[in-house]
């Protein structure tokens, strides 16, 4: 027993001391991870010097600037260093082009700071090379949304249509975004030509999944491509269509609007039993026509239970005009959420919102009047 | 009474019986001490590479975020709800949206969100993905930076049914469980997100609780760390320390995490849609969501992987009497049992042994040490000083232990730690090891024999206001 006893303290303080001296060593190691390599700093910069001056690198300095960059801490050191003068930029795209192969092995943070690092170059003024291209879209593939995104910020930066095709369909396949903006504001800050992306995309639109299609709906809406057809096409798919990219049509056509998308959305408007979605994006998309058909159509929208139907049916009256008369009309309708409705348009407007309450109190006097067998003769409304 | 012992069994039969628990014990001590040493040790050195890794995300300084829904369901939250709601409007986060859902609290809760971040009711439909009680009214508004806030006013239902309804109205792929009586720091979000960025797969992830009791705020980020004066979640603070930082991120290293804290989760929306949701009837709903993830990939052979943030802090009360700690002690442990026998298609996982002898049965194992003790002193076979010495080398050990993990972790996270309270960390730990774990276990026992099974309910734990915005 007694050597258990002393096996066991001799154990555990070997393991105490291990634990501390373990943890104090890699606190030390920890402080030079990523120490900036100064010597190789000064090197770059004397060699941005000498090909400014003669034109071109010292010799030999490419092949072993190139065979250094292998480390992510020399890499840091480079950006480091071209971070603060662009222009040189451009002459090392050789060199660290040419570790891809060393960085496609290298861990998920390694890879997307390569990634990084390529998306920082400037290609206006030189191409990406196309075997590089086709060896960076492996990035693609990472499961670390750090590589894929910064792969993909690269890829809009290459500006290549034919690449980002290709991407799309890795998007797509792989669910890479979760949000549509990031994809959305991806595409609009490419260096793409837009000429020939949007019609290749809206090609390729009806093999893509509902979040991707809505992703280059709201792109098209931003772009002012002309895609009025298909969205036409969509909306009239009804039931068929997923309501989000219904949404995104409609928002499209909202914004571009023509004589058959104002004729379909007032048949929304009439229809019986529509989405709230539906109504409240209808009464966004009519919200430039003033016909008295549109009105006669919006006004019934006021008594909607769904909040954000009803008030922008308020709206939509109040920018064509809303008269004391017609509020009036809308409060004699004794809906609560008409009146809520227009009590949230002019909380701001401390005359009518006195009339609105003063009226709604009245007119619930009254009704409670009315109730009554011998009730008192009936105040007069306000004016 | 010694004597009626002496009568039942012979030396004989006694001296095989100690021989044989005295293996039993050994293999059972060392194997927990040197699980504490190798956990103390890997999560020391994954904060180390942690920090690596941060600087290597500094350097690509760009905007990554995956939308998440915060779901905070509360029951007669009145006291803290506004506070976390605040909180929750001050996180550094691009895309988020909160979802409290009040789960027919008898108090104020509901009308004191609405109230206080001026929201509206509106008639918006949710689809029931999961099942949930019935919902009785939706309000919306937005609080700062327009974060939508959203408020669901149901039938009471419990926990989980709440977190269900909440995640039934979410909007995003996916979302963040947190307690009503919680606190984010202002990056915990972007914390808790890191490794569904590093990896798709992921389809939760746990985070470092930590207790605010007693601990310095300002404008709800931390500015000094204390030891709480109340012995009770003093205890807390070094167990906690020990756990989180320890045998979290060892587990995280195998992908066997069993546990993620009810009080800050987070998880992918399909995945859980797929198991079904959180199960209503389950005191340890959390774990027992953790347990049906790792039992539904398994099984239909999917990669998938649950981590641990430990960096992605989140602030929470702990209970501050010791008779409010043994219940939920007591509700826990049940938890865990529930979970362990309704999935024991995961037992081939190592980490479900380790949760088994180690979590589970360790009061049981514990207090029937003490009885053998008992019964080889009632038989003279024991030597005290032997019993002594080895039980004090293994409480100095988890001791130490736990003291370097609560410096480690605050070290690294550069928290102000006084002097005074390193001082004080070294003198409770012991007692922490040697007599609350003694209690706490006596107490697990007793949930495991005199638990009948019955409803879930929320715990009722009293709460008190922490003013989260304001220097001391």
């Amino acid at each position: 027993m007694n050597i258990i006893v002393e096996i066991y303290l001799i154990v555990c303080v070997l393991l105490l001391l291990f634990d501390i001296l373990f943890l104090i060593l890699k606190n030390h190691r920890n402080q030079e991870f990523y120490p900036k390599n100064h010597s190789l700093e000064k090197k770059i910069r004397e060699e941005i010097r000498t090909r400014r001056e003669t034109g071109a690198f010292s010799q030999g300095f490419e092949e072993d600037l190139s065979a250094k960059l292998e480390k992510i801490r020399n890499l840091i050191t480079l950006m480091d260093v071209l971070s603060g003068d662009q222009p040189a930029a451009d002459w090392f795209h050789p060199a660290v082009f040419a570790q891809i192969e060393e960085y496609q092995k290298k861990n998920d943070y390694e890879q997307a700071y390569y990634a990084y690092v390529v998306s920082q170059f400037d290609y206006e003024r030189e191409p990406v090379p196309p075997e590089f291209a086709a060896k960076f879209m492996t990035f693609l593939d990472s499961k670390s949304l750090y590589t894929f995104a910064n792969a993909m910020d690269a890829l809009y930066r290459f500006g290549r249509t034919n690449l980002l095709l290709a991407a799309m369909d890795k998007v797509d396949e792989r669910q890479g975004f979760y949000h549509q903006k990031l994809l959305v504001d991806g595409l609009l800050a490419s260096r793409a030509d837009f000429q020939e992306l949007n019609p290749a995309l809206l090609k390729a639109f009806a093999q893509y999944t509902p979040f991707m299609q809505e992703c280059l709906l709201n792109f098209f809406r931003m772009t002012g491509y002309d895609v009025s057809a298909l969205c036409l096409r969509l909306i009239r798919n009804g039931d068929y269509t997923d309501p989000e990219i219904r949404y995104g049509a409609m928002r499209y056509l909202a914004k571009y609007p023509g004589a058959q998308s104002q004729d379909l959305f007032l048949e929304i408007l009439r229809r019986k039993k529509s989405p709230w979605m539906d109504q409240m994006l209808a009464i966004q998309a009519l919200e430039h026509t003033g016909d008295a058909a549109v009105r006669e159509a919006v006004l019934k929208k006021v008594t909607s239970p769904n909040w954000y139907v009803r008030t922008k049916a308020i709206a939509y009256l109040h920018r064509w005009g809303l008269t004391k008369d017609q509020i009036f009309d809308i409060l004699y309708l004794r809906d609560k959420y008409a009146d809520n409705a227009l009590l949230y348009q002019y909380r701001n407007e401390k005359e009518l919102s006195h009339y609105i309450i003063d009226t709604i109190q009245l007119l619930q006097r009254q009704d409670a009047s009315a109730e009554e067998p011998l009730g008192e003769p009936a105040e007069p409304l306000p004016v | 009474m010694f004597e009626f012992l002496r009568s039942l069994f012979t030396m004989e039969t006694m001296q095989a019986i100690l021989a044989f628990f005295e293996i039993f014990f050994v293999v059972y001590l060392v194997g927990y001490s040197s699980f504490l040493f190798i956990s103390v040790l890997v999560g020391g050195n994954e904060i180390f590479e942690g920090t690596k890794k941060r600087r290597l995300r500094n350097e690509i300084h760009h905007d990554y975020y995956v939308p998440i829904s915060v779901v905070v369901p509360a029951y007669n939250e009145e006291v803290t709800i506004v506070e976390t709601i605040r909180s929750l409007l001050n996180l550094d986060y691009r895309i988020y949206e909160i979802i409290v859902v009040n789960d027919g609290s008898k108090d104020s809760t509901g009308e004191l969100v609405a109230e206080t971040f001026q929201l509206r009711q509106v008639d918006r439909p949710i689809r029931r993905q999961l099942p949930c009680g019935e919902v009785l009214s939706v309000w919306e508004g937005t609080g700062a930076d327009q974060v939508p806030i959203t408020l669901i006013n149901k039938a009471n239902g419990g926990k989980a049914d709440s977190i269900n309804a909440g995640i039934n109205a979410s909007q995003y792929p996916y979302f963040v469980c947190m307690d009503a009586d919680s606190i984010l720091q202002r990056d915990s979000l972007s914390m808790i997100a890191v490794p569904v960025l590093e990896n798709q797969d992921v389809v939760a992830v746990g985070s470092m609780i930590r207790i605010s009791n007693d601990c310095v705020f300002e404008n709800g980020e931390l500015v000094q760390l204390r030891l709480p004066k109340r012995l009770t979640p003093a205890f807390q603070v070094l167990e906690y320390e020990r756990s989180f930082l320890a045998s979290r991120i060892l587990l995280d290293k195998f992908n066997a995490n069993l546990i993620i804290s009810g009080a800050f989760g987070l998880f992918k929306k399909e995945a859980v849609l797929h198991v079904g949701g959180y199960h209503a009837g389950c005191v340890g709903e959390d774990m027992e969501l953790i347990m049906k993830l790792h039992s539904y990939y398994r099984a239909n052979r999917l990669p998938y992987q649950i981590k641990y943030a430990y960096n992605a802090v989140c602030w929470t009360q702990a209970p501050e009497r010791f008779r409010d700690l043994l219940k939920q002690r007591k509700r826990w442990h049940i938890g865990l049992m529930q979970s362990m026998l309704g999935h024991k298609s995961v037992i081939t996982k190592g980490s479900y042994l380790y949760y088994l002898f180690y979590e589970l049965l360790s009061p049981v194992i514990e207090l029937l040490g003490l009885l053998v003790t008992f019964l080889a002193y009632v038989f003279g076979l024991l030597n005290l000083q032997h019993v002594i010495a080895l039980l004090l080398i293994y409480a100095l050990f988890g001791s130490m232990l736990t003291v370097i993990s609560f410096v480690t972790r605050n070290y690294l996270s550069s928290i102000r730690v006084r002097p005074v309270d390193i001082v004080k960390a070294f003198l409770l730990c012991i007692p922490e090891n040697v007599i609350i774990r003694f209690i706490l276990a006596w107490t697990r026992i007793l949930a495991v024999f005199f638990w009948r099974g019955k409803k879930t309910r929320w715990g009722e734990i009293k709460r008190k206001k922490i003013d989260y915005h304001e220097a001391a």
